[in-house]
């Protein structure tokens, strides 16, 4: 799978991840997240349109740029998350995600990634979106 | 056609994308519906990763994969010769626990069983696995 990195300028700083081929395996997106997170990205969108598929390693890596880009957020502490996910309020403000394919899109939903993920039509959108 | 088959006989998970491409080929040319073609390849991938993680233990090994029509229905049967792996007997995950207590692993057996209709595993009398998956009308 290759990553294409690029950065917007929206309301915030934004870190766009461009994947193309499947998502796979939980690398090379632990090491650009990490490596990007470092760098100062605390905004990020995941573009998928380009990704036939999403497994479960796929999803295990989509947890932790969640998990990662909340990580220094006290507003967004466990109970907060998990009282907002359970009201259906909750959506990261951090990390959202760009037009999926419909496979990529089952896998989400199966998943239940898609109730704390906001999904959008395309990067357009997403950008407006923090 | 009605049955396509093909044998790996020292597959690693960096065969994957490939063994997801036969997949999809091979339903197609059997005439699944799309849909039912990604829903299979996403349950046959996991399926596969499992035999390499917890059959194979990260290593080599054989794996076949046949995939047939039987009326509208599409069958795929999964062959090994790892230790005995029982994938029907793992729990389902509890998708409902708070955020931090979710497990990020767990995922493969879940799509499985969300994407097939029937799954049956037996261990076969020649020492390997054998897993079934069924989706009722495929094609």
């Amino acid at each position: 799978m290759e990553i294409v990195v690029t950065q917007e300028e929206g309301r915030v700083p934004v870190t766009v991840f461009q994947l193309k081929g499947d998502l796979a395996n939980e690398e090379p997106l632990r090491s650009q997240a990490t490596e990007a997170y470092e760098a100062g990205t605390r905004n990020l969108i995941l573009d998928l349109s380009d990704v036939p598929y999403i497994t479960s390693s796929g999803l295990r890596a989509i947890h932790y740029l969640f998990d990662l880009l909340r990580s220094d957020s006290p507003e967004e502490s466990d109970q907060a998350v998990r009282k907002g996910i359970a009201s259906g309020q909750y959506k990261s403000p951090h990390l959202k995600l760009v037009k999926p394919s419909k496979n990529a899109a089952k896998a989400l939903s199966i998943s239940g990634y898609d109730m704390f993920l906001e999904v959008h039509k395309n990067k357009k959108e997403a950008l407006a979106s923090f | 056609m009605n049955q396509i088959t093909r044998h790996y006989p020292a597959a690693r998970q960096e065969d994957m994308a490939e063994i997801r491409s036969f997949v999809e080929d091979s339903a197609t040319e059997l005439g699944a519906k799309p849909d039912t073609v990604g829903e299979l390849v996403l349950a046959v991938n996991e399926a596969v990763i499992n035999i390499f993680i917890h059959g194979y233990q990260d290593g080599p090994g054989d794996v076949t994969i046949e995939l047939a029509r039987k009326n509208s229905n599409l069958e795929v049967r999964l062959s090994d010769s790892a230790p005995a792996f029982d994938p029907t007997t793992v729990p389902p995950p509890n998708m409902n626990p708070p955020l931090e207590q979710r497990p990020a692993g767990g995922l493969g057996v879940h799509m499985m069983r969300s994407f097939v209709d029937e799954l049956s595993y037996r261990r076969l009398p020649d020492g390997q696995n054998e897993l079934i998956m069924v989706i009722r009308d495929a094609i």
